[in-house]
């Protein structure tokens, strides 16, 4: 017996994480199909790139994975660094490192805390976004903006890491080691949670890679791709960190590569704040000031690991002062495009949360 | 001499009905401004509560501490404009949310509260019959939320009204099995083990309920517990509702006073579930010197379990509904059988 | 809203009403873009703006008194904001939160922004910042609190 009901989720409803509709076929309570609809948040940011000096665009990529700046503005700057052969000192790429992982553990506390909301528990919500907050007032104090930070800068960084800051993120990362346990604990303890989590939103490895999905995603389907390991940049190679994956390929798995991803990232900063050496925080040969007549020209494609996957920017230069054509591959873009064959079949109480656990950021997949 | 009898003595140039009416219509009144204010003070207390697990620190501008939040919350949804969806059942859509809250708020008249030093006893109802009465009127709310969903044409409306009819069909029969058990065990006293009566109403089990109910059957105390936790419908079990995946639920297109009817009907089903349990399970009114102070100890347990609910509503994750009615029908149904049988061997042993 | 001049006798009436609905501004969840989440920090635990009696985020613009526009309002949503607007109650309140509301902000060269919600919705409290601090919202919070008590002294 054909039943339908249509169901609009979307564009404003509270577990949707930004502006999408998905326009869901129900039969009773099983989804039968997804259809999504996006470009609620087309800012048109890559068109307003092109009008810009290279220096001025990296407000637009703080805006468009808008949890996650600094890995946006990293992704940014070495497209920019690579068509305009910028040396960047050594300790400038220690400090951006440290930065991207912090912003990597902010963008995750949002998430988290997220779903739990959409789930349906109150708590952790808040006792993430305490944590958000700490790492908030590190990028205050380093760069005077708390969520778009505007921080990393053609060259080089901002301004030079004070003992101050140094000392906060120690502090910082010495509490949060604890603190992570308990969020993870919160979710991990209840049962009600591994039966909503374990066995849906499953999302084979094949049409993964068909699909382009990228990240936590991908890792939790059980393939070991990260950008970090797999082509390292900044200084990367030089730390030790492991690349978690799950073969549950569910959303459980995901939550789970989600969390051992966060142990990582303290990992890394640790080991970043052992190895920062002394030296100029900020290209030696270069001005600030002369940033407005840097010149490119080629074809330029770099990537970083953002937190919600592979992100790209390719930049064209004709030999002007501004970027003939920019181009972001925004992983939430290629993520969320799974959502309708991981959803299919399951129940609307699955799909809140396969939408939940894919991370997407409106203002990345409509940019 | 209970409170009643002196009203009754005070309004007796009235005649003796007439004066009885009065008496009746006054306690009434006296217990409903007494629940309505412990139910400012519940909701101020929840708030406060979730704040502290949540590291926040709650309402504290409103007032002296905040207290006077909820006041101007009440007026806030006086003030509001109730809008009338288009397509909407009228009827229904109107009478839905007054169903909800006058049947939570008749439900609390039958409390037996026990006794209070000079005031006596204070319970309003002497019926015979108040468990009956009880789910009775409790079994009507389920009426006012499915009626507040389907007379809209909203669609989230309508999926959380089919949730709320799984639900409600999945936990209600395990509560009355669990409820029956109680009804036998207190048909003998066992202390004496003489047949004794008044089993069917709440003051009748209270009065044999020397030992806690909860200690003699603690399977019918968990049945129960979870089905009022599934009739209050509060976090693991708010399927009705859902905030996250169907907005609010049946109560979505509702706004203004009508939504505070169904939000008035969720925290005193909180308080009344509560009650219900302290009464039938944790031996409600008795204790040493009851005659005194008996009013105190059932306040006492239902505060600590209302604190324990709204633990629980801040913990956990919602579940999922096909689990749920999983849960209802395969556990705690065979579980209340259990209780049942259990029940039944125990009055014939103490026989 | 005025409710309507109904004399002197009223008005202390009017007054009570006022002060309810300042005190217990429901705020809708609704998020648009990057100010969504200092949306969300601002309702957390460090700011909690519950302490003002906005606590329930309602996720129903039927039950929210207070709609936050946080995030830029494309030409593609703004028809959707003007709904979720005319769906809320009366009375009720919009704070536009973020310079990208307010006219347009960085993104004012482009094609596909609402330069201002106030085009498509009456805006009482303007909040600046790209985006704001949790502070400058729940500043601009107290304002509306203090809009709406002088509503009828005017």
């Amino acid at each position: 017996m054909s039943h339908w009901i249509e169901l609009n989720i979307g564009p404003v409803h509270p577990s949707t994480h930004g502006i999408y509709r998905f326009r869901v076929k129900l039969n009773e309570e099983t989804v039968e199909d997804v259809d999504i609809t996006i470009g609620y948040l087309h800012r048109n940011a890559e068109k307003i790139c092109e009008l810009n000096y290279f220096v001025n665009n990296t407000i637009y990529f703080d805006r468009m994975d808008y949890i996650d700046a600094m890995n946006m503005e990293l992704g940014y700057l070495r497209a920019v660094e690579a068509l305009t052969d910028m040396e960047v000192p050594e300790r400038a790429q220690w400090i951006r490192m440290i930065m991207a992982e912090l912003s990597r553990i902010a963008a995750r506390m949002v998430g988290i805390g997220a779903l739990g909301l959409d789930v349906g528990m109150l708590t952790p919500f808040f006792h993430t976004f305490h944590e958000r907050e700490k790492i908030q007032k590190i990028f205050v104090e380093a760069s005077g903006g708390r969520q778009e930070v505007n921080y990393m800068s053609i060259g080089g960084v901002y301004q030079d890491f004070n003992d101050k800051i140094i000392e906060e993120i120690r502090e910082f990362i010495s509490e949060f080691k604890g603190k992570l346990e308990e969020i993870v604990k919160m979710f991990t303890d209840s049962e009600i949670f591994w039966q909503r989590n374990v066995g849906t939103g499953i999302l084979e490895p094949d049409i993964a890679l068909d699909y382009g999905v990228t990240g936590p995603m991908l890792r939790a389907s059980g393939i070991p791709y990260d950008v970090r390991k797999d082509s390292p940049y900044l200084f990367y190679d030089k730390v030790n960190f492991d690349v978690p994956i799950a073969r549950t390929k569910d959303n459980m798995g995901r939550f789970l590569v989600k969390a051992e991803e966060l142990r990582q990232s303290i990992r890394i900063i640790e080991q970043c704040l052992a190895k920062l050496p002394d030296g100029p925080y900020f290209n030696p040969k270069t001005k600030k000031s002369a940033m407005l007549l840097l010149k490119g020209q080629g074809d330029v494609f770099t990537r970083v690991e953002s937190e919600s996957g592979e992100f790209g920017v390719f930049i064209r230069g004709d030999g002007g002062v501004k970027p003939y054509r920019v181009h972001a591959r925004s992983p939430s873009f290629k993520n969320l495009a799974v959502v309708p064959i991981m959803a299919k079949g399951s129940l609307i109480a699955d799909l809140i949360i396969t939408i939940a656990s894919v991370d997407a950021v409106a203002g990345e997949v409509d940019r | 001499m209970s409170i009643l009898l002196r009203i009754h003595q005070w309004f007796s140039f009235l005649g003796s009905f007439a004066s009885f009416g009065v008496a009746y219509f006054l306690q009434s009144i006296v217990v409903l401004v007494f629940v309505a204010l412990s139910f400012i003070a519940l909701i101020y207390i929840f708030r406060k509560y979730m704040a502290r697990i949540q590291r926040r620190i709650g309402p504290n501008r409103v007032g002296k501490f905040g207290l006077l939040q909820l006041i101007a919350d009440a007026l806030k949804l006086v003030g509001k404009e109730s809008i009338l969806p288009e397509g909407r059942d009228d009827m229904a859509y109107k009478i839905a949310p007054v169903i909800v809250m006058i049947a939570t708020i008749l439900a609390f008249v039958l409390l037996p509260f026990g006794d209070l030093a000079y005031f006596g006893s204070l319970a309003v109802t002497h019926s015979k019959v108040t468990l009956v009465l009880m789910f009775g009127i409790l079994s009507i709310i389920p009426i006012g939320e499915i009626l507040g969903g389907i007379s809209t044409k909203s669609n989230y409306a309508l999926l959380g009204t089919m949730r709320a009819v799984a639900k409600d069909i999945s936990f209600e029969i395990p509560m009355m099995i669990s409820v029956l058990a109680i009804v036998i065990v207190s048909s003998r006293s066992y202390v004496t083990g003489d047949a004794i009566t008044g089993g069917l109403s709440l003051s009748g089990i209270v009065s044999n309920e020397v030992i806690p109910y909860g200690i003699i059957e603690p399977l019918g105390l968990l049945v129960f517990f979870i089905s009022m936790v599934a009739r209050a419908s509060y976090s693991p079990f708010d399927l009705g509702e859902s905030d996250s995946e169907l907005i609010s639920g049946y109560t979505t297109e509702y706004s203004g006073m009508r939504f505070g009817f169904f939000y008035i009907g969720l925290f005193g089903m909180v308080y009344l579930s509560s009650f219900l349990i302290s009464v039938l399970y944790l031996g409600g009114a008795n204790g040493p010197y009851d005659n005194y102070v008996g009013f105190i100890y059932l306040m006492i347990k239902t505060i600590i379990l209302v604190l324990i609910s709204f633990l629980i509503w801040v913990a956990i994750p919602r579940i999922r509904i096909d689990k749920f009615v999983n849960l209802g029908w395969k556990y705690l149904l065979p579980l209340s059988m259990a209780n049942l049988v259990y029940a039944g061997l125990f009055v014939l042993y103490i026989r | 809203m005025k409710t309507g001049d109904m004399g002197v006798k009223t008005t202390t009436l009017e007054k009570a009403l006022e002060w309810g609905r300042s005190n217990s501004l429901w705020p809708l969840t609704m998020g648009l873009a990057c100010c969504a989440i200092e949306m969300m920090a601002t309702q957390a635990a460090d700011v909690d703006v519950a302490r003002f009696g906005s606590e329930i985020f309602r996720n129903s613009p039927r039950q929210s008194d207070l709609m936050i526009v946080a995030g830029t309002t494309t030409k593609r949503m703004a028809p959707r904001v003007k709904r979720i607007y005319e769906e809320m109650p009366y009375p009720k309140y919009v704070i536009a939160m973020g310079v990208c509301v307010i006219q347009g902000g960085p993104y004012v060269d482009g094609y596909s922004v609402v330069l201002g919600v106030d085009k498509v919705v009456p805006v009482d409290v303007y909040v600046p910042g790209c985006p704001p601090s949790p502070q400058a919202l729940t500043y601009g919070l107290i304002t509306l609190q203090k809009k709406i008590r002088n509503e009828t002294d005017r």
